[in-house]
């Protein structure tokens, strides 16, 4: 009887553990909202938007109580997280991440030129890279490198600061995988994007 | 000719004159001849007699010769007042014309010498056309001595690319192929030799519209125009030679530095021996040079292709025309990415045996941030590396110098360095603001990854609060700035400062600790620390902040602060009167507003109620606290009611009593700002 009452308490406690662990899940949605508003920003209207036709992306909370989930599991989800996980947001409006988003939108109208051009383009985990150096004329090309290594430091540090604004250091890379897609999704017609190390158009 | 087949000859006999009866020409037709390495086609040639000597012409429909010339088509060759004696041949003005695939169709003037009873031959080829360029050989030897001179003018190098297959294996074709080759080459030289080898060359080359580019373009040149010489001569296969060169116009690009030649000219010359059997170089006075920038006078030695000893003063002639050629194009994304320098700097480097020292001679030097993080004015010194274990003493002053908005005086570190790394041999005081940052130790060392790390123990002297908050652009405060560091360490781009500062402000204490400063030079500083505060003077408080006069004493603290680029963005900060020592405790009419209004009421209550006869008001505790997240600060008072929280409880002293009520948990944080700033549009407060 003792086992028997142990091992249930034992158990309730491992599923509310549980429970109160995937509060702090990723908020995937949630992040890639805010990624578009700041890319939008950063890129202006002349960019074409993701083609947002496809089902939306379900926060990885709620992806935690699929089928293949515990009953007992499922049912707590449902009395304690699920109010938590629907509040689930990203605040993006800081004084730090607006300076961020302000210099990286001051700078895209030196390297649109550059984008449309392919000498840059997007890689796949979230920064800019030089494509095609051969399209740059030799003397610009220090200014191109100087704009690459700021934009990128300033992403860099918008996808901690997003990370720390939101009281979880942890999820930087999560923040940086999001923006990594969403840049993507986001590029217009004709700039270059990387998959899987090598390069493509849109 | 070890093998000639002649299926029809000809001789005929031609009278030019008939008093005299003479042959006074010879011709002889073979329809095919070959021998080795040599394959003729419809060969013809005649031989005509004059008084002037001979003239020798022939024709043949094709030449089959050994690689590189392989096949001729359509030759014919003439050769006026030729001689052909027993034991010489002369040829003063022949002429060769034949058509070949890569060298196209070519009329050649040749002179021949050939004695050869002597063996002393002369041949010279004028004239030989390579896509628009020409050259001329002329080749002379006997039996001792050989030399040649070439002349060849504006030869374009995709001519002689087209011969690279002859001599060179189909990999390095493809190599040269992929650097796509531009531009033309001029070139005299002059070879001497004996049976042994070569004795002497000179040459002068100059390369006009000289452009490449390797296949990810990161190492091109445009429109380059450069030329050199070089002479050389071989004593028991070892050859001294002096060689300079200068590229004088065009644009380089060598990732991820730029240059460009028409404005900055590079100059080099080597003067050295090459002792090939040891395969030992010796590279006695090596002086490279680029106008306005800078001059490097050096010497070297490669044994076996690998540097053993490389020796080399560097003077910078304008220090920031080299930084932005030479300098800022490594530096792009990290705090010295764009300086503007002013001032002298000379530097020694001795490479020798895997051990390696660098001096550097500061003169006057002068560096502004261009995003204005830092400055330092007429920097002199010595600075020194090295990766040896026998020890370099530098040292460098500077006038003054700017970190943010704080001002540094005058100072000076003495250093020795050993082992890639340095330490400070001497105690030293820095100015800071008003007051003194004093270094008892201070360490630098690069770790085999080559991140760097430092650390530093020292003292901060006491700093005016006025001086700080003055140069920080904050409400002036009095008081001290003064503590203890007992060590200050920076790993992995994170500063940490063990131990606590103490400020003495606002006649309290304030201890702050667990400092830590990540990427401090970087695009978004973060500084964290723990701050508390004991019995600071409100009075003081009140009075500099100008929001109403509030007497008594609060403590309180400030944890999990983080300042995001300076700016404060998460803490916990709570603020309540001092339990221990309270002190006097009035709050004026005018404060009791401007709290109501930070607690989210409105102002101008009191005026409007019979309190307004009471300038002060007595109070038993009060107290405010934030918690600031996302940038929202959550507000309580001292003590919660059942709809809000008191900021003010009154009590304490005589009345009149007042309370302070706050309504408003969720401040935005900008919001907050304002209102103490603005201390405005508050209603009143629940006065009980």
């Amino acid at each position: 009887m003792q086992i028997i009452k142990w091992l249930t308490g034992t158990v309730s406690g491992l599923m509310l553990v549980s429970c109160v662990t995937i509060n702090i899940y990723f908020p995937a949605a949630a992040a890639e909202k805010a990624a578009d508003r700041i890319i939008e920003d950063v890129w202006g209207p002349e960019t074409q938007p993701a083609d947002t036709s496809q089902p939306e992306k379900q926060d990885k909370q709620s992806s935690a109580s699929d089928a293949r989930m515990p009953l007992a599991m499922s049912v707590l989800n449902w009395i304690v997280p699920q109010a938590e996980a629907a509040s689930a947001d990203i605040n993006i409006n800081t004084p730090a991440i607006n300076a961020l988003q302000s210099s990286m939108k001051t700078r895209f109208e030196s390297l649109k030129s550059f984008y449309d051009s392919g000498a840059i383009g997007l890689t796949d985990d979230g920064f800019i890279a030089l494509r095609d150096a051969k399209s740059v004329p030799l003397k610009d090309r220090n200014q191109l490198n100087s704009l690459i290594a700021a934009e990128n430091n300033d992403r860099k540090a918008l996808y901690a600061e997003i990370a720390r604004a939101n009281g979880h250091p942890e999820w930087q890379n999560d923040i940086q995988q999001t923006f990594a897609q969403r840049w993507i999704s986001n590029a217009a017609k004709g700039w270059w994007y990387q998959q899987g190390g090598s390069w493509k158009q849109k | 000719m070890k093998y000639l087949t002649l299926k029809s000859v000809f001789l005929w006999l031609c009278i030019w004159s008939l008093p005299v009866l003479a042959i006074q020409a010879i011709q002889i037709d073979i329809e095919h001849s070959w021998a080795e390495k040599f394959d003729a086609k419809e060969l013809k040639t005649y031989v005509q007699f004059s008084s002037d000597g001979l003239k020798l012409s022939g024709q043949a429909a094709q030449i089959s010769l050994a690689a590189p010339l392989n096949q001729l088509r359509n030759v014919t060759f003439e050769c006026e007042k030729a001689a052909w004696l027993t034991d010489a041949f002369r040829c003063h003005s022949g002429t060769l014309q034949f058509s070949q695939p890569e060298l196209g169709q070519q009329r050649i003037q040749f002179k021949i010498d050939a004695n050869t009873e002597d063996e002393q031959y002369d041949i010279q080829l004028q004239n030989l056309r390579l896509d628009g360029g020409t050259v001329n050989l002329d080749i002379s030897l006997d039996q001792l001595h050989w030399d040649t001179d070439i002349d060849a003018q504006n030869i374009p190098l995709s001519a002689l690319q087209k011969w690279l297959p002859q001599f060179l294996d189909k990999q390095y074709v493809n190599a040269v192929n992929d650097w796509q080759p531009q531009g033309q080459i001029s070139l005299q030289a002059r070879i001497d030799g004996n049976k042994q080898g070569i004795v002497s060359a000179t040459a002068k080359w100059q390369f006009t519209d000289l452009g490449f580019s390797n296949t990810t373009a990161s190492q091109v040149a445009e429109n380059v125009t450069t030329q050199g010489e070089i002479s050389l001569h071989n004593t028991d296969n070892t050859w001294d030679f002096i060689a300079s060169s200068s590229l004088m116009a065009g644009q380089v690009y060598s990732d991820p530095v730029f240059v460009d030649l028409s404005t900055s000219a590079i100059e080099l010359s080597v003067d050295g021996k090459y002792e090939a059997d040891s395969n030992h170089w010796t590279l006695a006075d090596i002086k490279l040079n680029q106008s306005e920038q800078f001059n490097v006078e050096a010497i070297a030695e490669v044994i076996d292709n690998v540097p053993s000893k490389v020796e080399a003063n560097v003077t910078v002639k304008t220090l920031s025309s080299f930084y932005s050629t030479w300098v800022k194009p490594f530096m792009v994304g990290t705090a010295a990415a764009d300086l503007q320098l002013s001032g002298q700097v000379s530097s020694s480097i001795s490479w020798s045996d895997m051990q390696h020292q660098l001096k550097a001679t500061l003169n006057n030097v002068s560096v502004v941030d261009s995003q204005q993080r830092y400055n330092a004015e007429n920097m002199n010194g010595e600075l020194v590396w090295t990766n040896s274990e026998a020890p370099l003493d530098g040292y460098l002053s500077w006038q003054q110098a700017k970190l943010y908005s704080i001002d540094i005086g005058a100072g000076q570190l003495h250093t020795q360095t050993v082992k890639n790394g340095f330490k400070l041999v001497k105690e030293t005081s820095i100015p800071v603001l008003d007051g003194e940052l004093q270094i008892n130790q201070l360490s630098l060392q690069q770790q085999e990854d080559k991140q760097i790390t430092w650390s530093f123990d020292g003292l901060l002297l006491p700093i005016s609060m006025e001086s700080l908050t003055q140069a920080l652009g904050w409400p002036i405060m009095h008081g001290k700035l003064s503590g203890v560091i007992p060590h200050v360490r920076y790993q992995s781009h994170k500063l940490t400062i063990d131990g606590a500062l103490q400020v003495k402000v606002f006649d309290g204490t304030t201890v702050i600790r667990d400092l830590r400063l990540t990427d401090p030079l970087g695009v978004l500083p973060q500084l964290y620390a723990n701050i508390d505060m004991k019995d600071l003077d409100l009075a003081l408080i009140t009075k500099t902040f100008d929001v109403g006069k509030i007497t008594g004493r609060v403590s309180g603290e400030i944890y999990n602060l983080r300042l995001s680029n300076w700016q404060p963005v998460q803490f916990d900060a709570k603020l309540a009167t001092s339990e221990d020592n309270p002190g006097k405790r009035i709050i004026s009419q005018r404060a009791v507003d401007n709290l109501t209004q930070v607690g989210g009421g409105a102002s101008g209550m009191i005026s409007r109620s019979f309190l307004r006869f009471f300038d002060d008001f007595s109070y038993k505790r009060l107290g405010l606290s934030c918690h600031l997240r996302n940038d929202v600060c959550e507000m309580a008072g001292i003590e919660d009611t059942d709809q809000g929280y008191y900021i003010v409880k009154g009590g304490g002293g005589l009345p009149p009593w007042i309370d302070v009520i706050g309504y408003t948990r969720r401040v935005d944080w900008a919001d907050l700002l304002e209102r103490i700033k603005a201390v405005q549009n508050s209603s009143g407060p629940i006065i009980e």
